[in-house]
Parts: structure tokens; C-alpha cells; sequence
């Protein structure tokens, strides 16, 4: 299609659907989604020009908020833990679900028992998992201690305690929600391929373990971008993991972009410094996720 | 003519729609306190406004103070400014009153004669520009130690008055088995513990001197070092808390299982609904370096600016009643504050309250908390700055203070 085409499509309105009633009825949506979406997402990276603290002044300050948000050691640290926490979490969930999909694709009995099981997890919401892990890693009142009555008395696992260490116990409580989700999507794929090529890999004789690696899991990249778009998703909104599981604790170790942002723009009355905030959240992921989308994306076109 | 009696009749029901004149109106009233305690205290106040013939509209939030704030917001933003929401008179209350946002009670405030009749501290931090903005229901102090009678009686040791006397007999408590300090994983929490700490080494001078007349060179100088090293030093008789909360930590003390812990006046709650008499059960006393001050928070209702006469006539009517001396003894008694006159007949306030009322008598005493002086941006990054030096053995107290002065001097 030559440039004049494609935008007179485009005004045309041709890419909402087919015929006319099809756009008609789509366009209201349309309209509440650019609105409550990119309107709001526009008006938060105005304000993050602005000064604005309790309530929201229209003056331009230029990039001063920009500049006092990186100045904060606070942010700086919640920044780092998106990223640890965010590769820890896609990769290990990954992995951990595709094994879990492997092993209950041969066909074992009970298998629909097993899958409840491992599904369970995902129907708690973040709050509750949150407090849940937050007693078990507990030093004083968790595993630590239930394994030193069991005698091991030199038995330490205060991870949650050590500001070094509490972004993965963070990563081990989501991993546990969401693999059961995961598992389910992989093992779905799994279950679409044909057994064609099962059989005629076991006649060429090459070892199950390679031909999951080679063959089977490079037809589930589909799947695999579906899973780590919604674990991505899932990284940015942990704002519920963070609050219940540690407060942002000890000290401000284990701190998210998330829990700065909404600290900041509710309880701080410090709304141009907690859009400054939002924008660089949403610039990082974008950053981070866009080269492989396209990769993916562009292979399938 | 067949249609006559149907018009007529309504014709009837229309007129009547409009014939009952409202003289009485709603306040509707948004607040987070939810817990059953607070709850009691909320029916005093509502009882109060219903009496005078309007009637108390509830709107209860939860998530604490961030939500209510939030609700509030959104409520001005669409054009429904709420009849009346709890806060702190601080300097969000001045911006919200410079941008044209609350109703002043200077009217009430003539009438009832506040300015002879309230606490001194009350009336000088309820003025913007000169008018009374906001209704205030109690005070509130943060400076509160509760502590455990039984094990300091086991131990054989007095409840410090100061933390040098606390660092002197905490190591005898820890060698009985119990948390001398108890401590919840929040940052103000923390910065409960570390207020007190410089009040001891500084005095009530230096406080006033770092929050209220914010002088960055003394927030940032060998004092604040000096307190930082005390406050340092506290931390080995605290034990590994992750992540606890306030009322968790005020279980441990009921529960025997730890010796103090500094907490607000709610912390009173907790003991109450367990039916433990202070200074009897339980122990209650100002907290160590702080004896003989009250640092306050001052409970109050910022009203909002209504267009409606008779919703404005039912916001005044409401202040009255809540100041009035009845009012206050009884939302004192039910949330555990002090009231804002001095007026009132305090006889059946408890224990834990006459030590405060006592001390409340002489105004050079009373001491704001930092959220009614500084912004909660400013306090907020010094609790942040507080709370890494806590759990952060690797950063100096000079680092620190520096860090410290700095937040103070750049405060907005």
C-alpha cells in the first residue's frame, strides 16, 4: 500500500473492522480505551513536567522532577529490584512451569488432580500470598524455626530479615503463584503438537531430552510470548506482593517502582515526583520488552 | 374530562414533592477509623451531630490514611467536595485552604469563644491566616511507652526514663529471654523510637529547632550525630521483626513476650479489648527522654466548601456539638485522647490519661508531631533516610546527618 493509502485507511477508520456496523458498534469502546489509557497516560507524563505536590499545578518545570527522582537512593534501589526481581521471576517461573507441563504431559494418573493442585495457587490473590510467605520465611515464627526444633539448631533462612537477600524471597512467593499458570498455557501447547512428529523423532532414535530442546519448544514460541508478556504484567502490578510480604522492608530493600509511585502520590502529596515516577516505570518495561516482541512479532508477519 | 382526576392527582403528588422545606441537612463525613474502637468514637460524634437535628452521613474508607486522602481528592476533582474528612491540621491543610478548598468555623469559633477556651497548641495550629479551618475532636500523642509489668517485676528492674537507664538494664531483660525492645517493621515506627532518642540528647530545643524552625546547619550537626549513635546503639535489643505491624508488636508486650515498646495512645485499644487495666495489667508511661512533654497530633475535621446555605448551617451546627465539653469527654474516653478544652470534667478518664492531662496543663509542654509541621514529602524522605540507617550498618551517622541536614534544608 502506497503512504496516501494507508492514511486515508487509517482516517477512514478501516482498521477498527470490515464494514461500517462493525465500526460503529467498536467505536465507542475504542473511545473509552483511548481515553482511560493513553488520555491518562498523556496527562501523567504532562504532570510529571509540572511541580505539582498536594493538588495539580500547570506550570512547566522541565525535567526537575526527572532529575530530583533519580537523586533518591530510595528509588535507585526500587529500580534495580524491578529488574532482579523481574528476570528472576519470568525466568525461573518459565522454566519451573514448562517442567511442571513436561512432567504431567506423560500422561500420569491423576492428572487432572495434579493440575487442580498446581492451579490452586493462582486463584489467591497477591495480599494473601503475600502474608502467607511472609510467615513462613518469617526467622522467628517460620521455616527457620520449625527446622531448629526439629534440632538442625544452626539452621538459618532469615532471608526476608537481610537487606540483601529479601528481593528473592519476593521472587520465590510469586514464582510459587504463578507457575500453576505457567504450567497450564505450556502444557495446553504441549498438548497441540502433533504426534506426528513425536513418533518420526523416536524412529530417527534422538533422546526425548532433545527433542523437547530442539524441536518441541522452538513450535511453542507463541506460547512462550504469551507466557512472559503476562509474567511481565505480573512484575509491574506486584505492588499487593510488596505491601503484604514486607512493606518495602527492612529499611526500603526491598522497595518497588510500584509501592514508590503510589507512596508518593498519595501519601506524600508529591504527585509531579510520583508521575516522574509512573513514566520511567512504564519507558524501562517498554525498553526491556520491545526488542523481543518485535522479534517474535515480526517473524510471524 | 376523563383526564381531569388523573391530572389532578398528578398535579397533587407533584406539588407535595416539593412542599416538605428541608431544614435539616446531611454532613456527609469521610474517615478511616474503622477498628472497633475507633468506631465508638466515630457513633460519640455522630450522636452529637444528629442531636442538633442534621444528620451524620458515614462514609468510612478503608486503607487507612493514603485512601481516605485519595477519596478526598476525587471528590473535589468531581466537583462533590465531602461535608467533612478527618486529618491533621498541617501544611496540606494551609495549601487545601489557600487553593479555596475548606469551610472556616471562625463563626463557631466566635460564638463558642474557642480562643479561651481551647488548648493554646489547638488554637495556634488550627489558624490559617487568622481563621479557625477545621473542627478539633482530641489530642493525640506519639510519645507512649507500653510496657509489660510482669517482666520488669520477674527482672527486678524500674521502666527507664531515659534511654541511657534503658541501654543499663536491657542486657538483664534479654538474659531473662525476652525482646527488651519491641519494635514493627514500619519506617514510622522507627521514627517513634528515633523522635524520642533526640529529644534525650537534644531536648525539646533541638526538636523544635530541627522540624518547626527547620535550621538545616543543627539538623545536620554533632547533635543529630550524637543521636544517631544513641539510636544506633538501641538496635541490639530489638529482635529480627519482618515486616510487622504495630498492633502485632503491642501483642508481644501484652503477651509477656517483650518488655517496651513505644507506640501512639491507639496502642491503648489494643489493651482495652483484652479488658487490661492500665498500671495494673499493663504499664504506661511518656517515653524514655521524653518525660514531661507531650508531642501531639491533633485530631481534627476539615470541612469542605459547600454551595448549599443549609449544608454549611448543618457543618456549623456540627462544630458546635463536637466541641462542646460533653462531646469531648466522651470521644476522649472512647478513642483515648485528650480533649481540646480545658474545660472539661476529666475525672473518669483512666489512668494512662491523667498522665497526659497532667502534662497537657502547662502549655510550654506541648509539642507538635512532625506531620503537622513539616510536609509529608519532607518527613517522609527523613524516615526513609532514618530507616536505611537503621537497617544499614555500613552508613555512618555523618553520612546520615549529612543527609538528614540536607532533607531539612531543601524542605519546601
Amino acid at each position: 500500500m502506497t503512504i496516501p493509502a494507508r492514511v486515508g485507511s487509517i482516517l477512514r477508520f478501516e482498521w477498527l473492522g470490515a464494514t461500517p456496523t462493525v465500526r460503529l458498534i467498536l467505536a465507542p469502546v475504542m473511545i473509552a480505551v483511548f481515553i482511560a489509557y493513553y488520555a491518562t497516560i498523556l496527562w501523567t507524563l504532562a504532570i510529571s513536567f509540572t511541580s505539582s505536590s498536594l493538588l495539580p499545578q500547570y506550570d512547566f518545570v522541565g525535567v526537575a522532577q526527572y532529575t530530583r527522582l533519580f537523586g533518591f537512593l530510595r528509588w535507585k534501589v526500587a529500580f534495580t529490584n524491578m529488574f532482579v526481581f523481574g528476570i528472576a521471576f519470568i525466568f525461573l517461573t518459565l522454566i519451573i512451569g514448562t517442567i511442571l507441563a513436561i512432567a504431567i504431559d506423560s500422561r500420569v494418573h491423576a492428572e487432572s488432580a495434579f493440575r487442580t493442585v498446581m492451579l490452586y495457587p493462582l486463584s489467591l490473590s497477591f495480599i494473601v500470598v503475600g502474608l502467607v510467605w511472609q510467615w513462613i520465611l518469617d526467622p522467628g515464627l517460620g521455616l527457620q524455626a520449625a527446622v531448629r526444633d526439629l534440632g538442625f539448631d544452626s539452621f538459618t533462612f532469615d532471608w526476608i530479615a537481610r537487606r540483601d537477600r529479601v528481593v528473592y524471597t519476593l521472587v520465590i512467593a510469586a514464582i510459587w503463584h504463578s507457575s500453576g499458570l505457567i504450567m497450564a498455557i505450556m502444557l495446553a501447547g504441549l498438548r497441540g503438537i502433533d504426534r506426528e512428529i513425536w513418533r518420526a523423532a523416536k524412529v530417527e532414535g534422538i533422546p526425548t531430552r532433545r527433542i523437547y530442546i530442539s524441536i518441541v519448544l522452538p513450535m511453542l514460541r507463541p506460547m512462550i510470548l504469551t507466557c512472559v508478556t503476562l509474567l511481565a504484567v505480573a512484575v509491574v502490578k506486584n505492588y499487593e506482593l510488596v505491601v503484604a510480604m514486607t512493606r518495602g522492608g527492612p529499611g526500603n530493600s526491598s522497595d518497588m517502582p510500584s509501592r514508590f509511585v503510589v507512596e508518593n502520590l498519595f501519601e506524600r502529596s508529591n504527585i509531579g515526583l510520583g508521575s516522574a515516577a509512573a513514566v520511567v516505570m512504564l519507558v524501562s518495561i517498554l525498553a526491556a520488552l520491545a526488542p523481543y516482541l518485535y522479534l517474535e512479532l515480526r517473524k510471524r508477519a | 374530562m376523563r383526564h381531569f382526576k388523573t391530572t389532578a392527582a398528578a398535579l397533587a403528588i407533584a406539588v407535595s414533592a416539593f412542599a416538605a422545606p428541608a431544614i435539616a441537612a446531611d454532613v456527609d463525613v469521610v474517615h478511616w477509623l474503622v477498628s472497633p474502637g475507633e468506631s465508638k468514637a466515630i457513633k460519640v460524634l455522630a450522636d452529637a451531630t444528629d442531636a442538633t437535628g442534621n444528620k451524620w452521613v458515614d462514609n468510612a474508607v478503608s486503607g487507612g490514611g493514603a485512601g481516605g486522602r485519595t477519596i478526598v481528592a476525587n471528590r473535589y476533582a468531581g466537583g462533590n467536595p465531602p461535608g467533612a474528612f478527618y486529618g491533621q491540621p498541617g501544611p496540606d491543610m494551609h495549601k487545601m485552604a489557600d487553593a479555596d478548598m475548606l469551610q472556616t468555623t471562625q463563626s463557631v469559633a466566635d460564638a463558642e469563644k474557642w480562643d479561651s477556651v481551647l488548648l493554646p497548641i489547638v488554637s495556634q495550629y488550627l489558624k490559617h491566616k487568622g481563621q479557625y479551618s477545621a473542627i478539633p475532636l482530641g489530642l493525640s500523642a506519639h510519645n507512649w511507652m507500653w510496657y509489660s509489668k510482669k517482666i520488669f517485676d520477674e527482672v527486678g528492674v524500674k521502666p527507664p526514663a531515659t534511654w541511657a537507664e534503658f541501654i543499663e538494664i536491657a542486657p538483664k531483660i534479654k538474659a531473662a529471654g525476652y525482646v527488651p525492645l519491641v519494635v514493627g517493621g514500619d519506617a514510622w515506627q522507627e521514627a517513634m523510637i528515633f523522635r524520642s532518642v533526640l529529644a534525650e540528647v537534644g531536648g525539646i530545643d533541638f526538636y523544635e529547632k530541627v522540624y518547626i524552625e527547620r535550621d538545616a546547619e543543627a539538623a545536620g550537626g554533632e547533635t543529630m550525630v550524637k543521636t544517631l549513635e544513641l539510636f544506633r546503639k538501641l538496635r541490639e535489643f530489638t529482635d529480627q521483626g519482618a515486616g510487622r505491624k504495630w498492633n502485632d508488636a503491642t501483642r508481644m508486650v501484652i503477651e509477656n513476650k517483650a518488655a517496651i515498646q513505644l507506640m501512639g495512645d491507639w496502642a491503648k485499644g489494643e489493651f482495652n479489648a483484652r479488658n487490661l487495666k492500665p498500671q495494673q495489667d499493663f504499664g504506661c508511661d511518656l517515653a524514655p527522654g521524653t518525660h514531661g512533654t507531650y508531642y501531639t497530633a491533633i485530631d481534627v475535621l476539615l470541612l469542605g466548601k459547600l454551595a448549599d446555605p443549609a449544608r454549611t448551617k448543618a457543618q456549623m451546627d456540627m462544630a458546635k456539638a463536637i466541641v462542646s465539653p460533653d462531646t469531648q469527654a466522651k470521644f476522649g474516653l472512647a478513642k483515648g485522647e485528650i480533649p481540646v478544652r480545658t474545660d472539661v470534667d476529666t475525672s473518669g478518664f483512666d489512668a494512662c490519661a491523667q498522665i497526659a492531662i497532667e502534662t497537657v496543663k502547662n502549655p510550654a509542654n506541648v509539642v507538635p508531631i512532625p506531620d503537622l509541621v513539616l510536609s509529608p514529602d519532607t518527613f517522609g524522605q527523613i524516615n526513609d533516610t532514618m530507616s536505611e540507617f537503621w537497617h544499614n550498618d555500613s552508613v555512618t551517622t555523618k553520612e546520615a546527618a549529612a543527609q538528614i541536614g540536607d532533607i531539612i534544608g531543601s524542605a519546601l
